[in-house]
């Protein structure tokens, strides 16, 4: 009951011209980061960063906030107009979407597909208020022992974040916490690793990295892989975006459905909104009563996987607040936000700055209804985004990028890290390295190496202490697990492979 | 340049950052009063990132790591162009100014994505490299406060 007071007070605060203006333009742009098929809502985030911290507190998370759930709704739009997926969590829309859309009903599944993530949304915003408070209460007797065995836990998914190759993905963590170590020592005091520049020995900035690996690197592999060029408009009414009364009732099933495996999916780490949208939809045409219908235009298979996917980037902002664990590209990138604004994620964020906390979680709130209408109003202009050539497109968002990097420390030298950034983040793509844990590594890895060297100085350098307390034995174990399950189960099937032969 | 090459060059490259950093680890000071010191994790993470990049090299030379990526010399062509461009702008910005730098910076970057000009094109990334320039003075320089170069000429 005290997190829907909490919540309460908070949306009341957001209700405030900043915050409002801040959820705003962050659901406007997210939109529009959603429609464009080559930017994701890691991109979009990474992007605006620089900017969005500009404008300090709360304004600057339920910015962020806002590009990351508007990502999700805008997605769904070029799903189902175009056949092309604006981001990952999306692909499922297509299957049906598109097919509606073929046989003349793109505003019937643009309308339930703007219902169906408002409620998505709606529910997984409750889970998380409701989840949080719990969580920070029994976290906030954390200390630097079971923070370390938090920053192991939140390392040990590199193994379901690292892409297909375990290997690579934790070269890329190692990277990403030695980039986190440049520049003074917290503790000792003296530079590493900054190579006589009086630039590196306050580190490098997180932003700085985040824009080059998420966004210029993907301009980059865009612009590699395909020749630049407008596509035909698709056709459809105006009239017909609006969505009916009889459709939402028959999907409210589906809906429930795909709210919950968000949330069921969502709050496990590392697994993402893209697979709660499979199962999703999976689980609506297994319980449909006409489940042949699902691949030919079924208003289901549009609902299911929009609830599903809305629903699940909510309540994966939990682990974020309340222990410091990002589960997605884009998490992490909110929470370097978080730590460039002098915020410390985890459960002492909960009772030293609970304003903050619950005003961010208001503006979720208000940016959803925000959605709801914005969605429905500004389809046609989100629909004519997709035709607007990268050749345009593309350097208004490289100069974006320069004066938002250019503002960090006013220093053109940080556009060259950028720059570097998004090489090295090029490479990654192309080479199949996850970005995803290089940014762990580069916001936890400084965590980590503190609260160990703590943890050590205080017990005298014994090791034992990390095993003693019956927090961070427990964090420990599900790390470890976490790491030796795809072993040991990649072990077991090899030998039946061989057994068979 | 094949894609499985440019693996085993990356691989390479990283197993010799690993060393380098483990190498200058210890001049960091690794114990500290039987305490790890500044140099105790750069040292691990070193040999962790040269390890784990010799094993990426040895199972893209055996053939176990199969990359779905392709890369061409055609491919390059545009990120090379942006890529020199952008070092080009923090050269000039100082000189020229973020407005002027960044109006060259749009053009260049339109130009390279879009190398067959007409008319209608040409018009609407003129306007874009007008138009984008003015609108991020206004928001950075004048409603952040963030002290943009004016170049030689003052804008």
């Amino acid at each position: 009951m005290d997190s829907i007071v909490l919540l309460l007070d908070g949306i009341g605060n957001a209700l405030s011209w900043s915050v409002l203006a801040a959820t705003l333009v962050g659901v406007l742009i997210g939109l529009f980061v959603g429609v464009l098929p080559g930017l994701g809502p890691a991109a979009g985030v990474a992007i605006m960063l620089p900017v969005a911290v500009g404008f300090g507190g709360v304004e600057a998370i339920a910015g962020l906030g806002g590009i990351y759930y508007g990502a999700m709704f805008g997605g769904a739009v070029t799903s189902i107009l175009l056949g092309i997926p604006g981001e990952s969590a999306s692909v499922m829309t297509v299957l049906d979407g598109y097919t509606m859309a073929k046989q003349g009903k793109a505003g019937e599944a643009l309308g339930l597909s703007v219902f169906s993530s408002f409620v998505g949304g709606i529910f997984g915003l409750l889970v998380m208020a409701l989840l949080a408070l719990a969580i920070a209460r029994v976290a906030i007797e954390f200390g630097p022992t079971e923070m370390t065995a938090v920053m192991v836990l939140a390392f040990s998914l590199v193994s379901v974040l690292g892409g297909r190759n375990i290997i690579k993905g934790f070269t890329a963590l190692f990277l990403g916490i030695w980039i986190g170590m440049i520049g003074m020592d917290p503790i000792a005091g003296p530079p590493r690793y900054t190579l006589g520049s009086m630039d590196l020995l306050d580190g490098i900035d997180f932003t700085i990295i985040a824009v080059g690996i998420f966004g210029l690197s993907e301009i980059f592999f865009d612009l590699s892989e395909k020749s630049v060029e407008t596509r035909a408009p698709a056709q459809y009414s105006l009239r017909s975006l609006l969505p009916r009364i009889s459709h939402m009732n028959r999907c409210k099933g589906a809906v429930t459905l795909g709210s919950i495996m968000g949330f069921l999916v969502g709050v496990l780490p590392g697994v993402g909104a893209t697979a709660a949208t499979m199962l999703a939809y999976a689980a609506a045409k297994k319980l449909s009563c006409t489940p042949d219908e699902f691949g030919k235009g079924a208003m289901e298979g549009v609902a299911a996987p929009e609830a599903a996917n809305n629903s699940a980037a909510y309540v994966s902002m939990v682990p974020m607040f309340t222990l410091g664990i990002p589960e997605s590209a884009t998490t992490a990138i909110m929470l370097g936000g978080l730590l460039m604004l002098g915020l410390q994620p985890g459960p002492l964020l909960f009772a030293n700055n609970p304003d903050f906390v619950w005003t961010v979680f208001g503006s979720f709130w208000i940016g959803n209804v925000m959605l709801l209408f914005l969605t429905m109003l500004m389809i046609p202009l989100l629909a004519g985004v997709v035709f607007v050539s990268t050749a345009l497109l593309y350097p208004v968002v490289i100069g974006m990028i320069l004066f938002g990097v250019f503002s960090i420390n006013y220093s053109a030298s940080d556009v060259l890290l950028a720059l570097g950034a998004g090489v090295l983040g090029y490479l990654m793509l192309k080479l199949e390295y996850s970005a995803v844990p290089l940014v762990l590594g580069v916001v936890l890895g400084p965590m980590l190496e503190n609260n160990v060297r703590r943890t050590l100085i205080l017990s005298e350098g014994d090791l034992s202490v990390f095993f003693e307390r019956p927090i961070s034995l427990v964090f420990f174990l599900l790390a470890a697990s976490i790491i030796c399950f795809p072993l040991i189960s990649k072990f077991v099937s090899r030998k039946v492979r061989w057994s068979k032969r | 340049m094949k894609i499985e090459t440019l693996d085993r060059v990356f691989a390479i490259f990283l197993f010799l950052l690993g060393l380098g950093i483990a190498y200058a680890a210890p001049s960091y000071g690794y114990m500290i009063d039987g305490n790890p010191g500044p140099g105790f994790f750069p040292l691990l993470v070193g040999l962790a990132i040269a390890g784990l990049s010799m094993v990426n090299f040895v199972r893209s030379v055996t053939g176990k790591e199969k990359l779905a990526q392709h890369i061409s010399l055609s491919g390059l062509i545009k990120p090379l162009g942006m890529l020199v461009v952008l070092v080009a702008f923090v050269f000039l910005v100082e000189p020229l100014g973020m407005i002027l730098a960044c109006a060259a910076l749009v053009l260049t970057i339109g130009w390279i994505i879009h190398p067959h000009w007409d008319r209608l094109f040409a018009a609407k990334l003129i306007a874009t490299a007008v138009l984008f320039p003015v609108a991020g003075e206004l928001a950075f320089g004048v409603y952040l406060g963030v002290p943009l170069p004016k170049g030689l000429l003052g804008i």
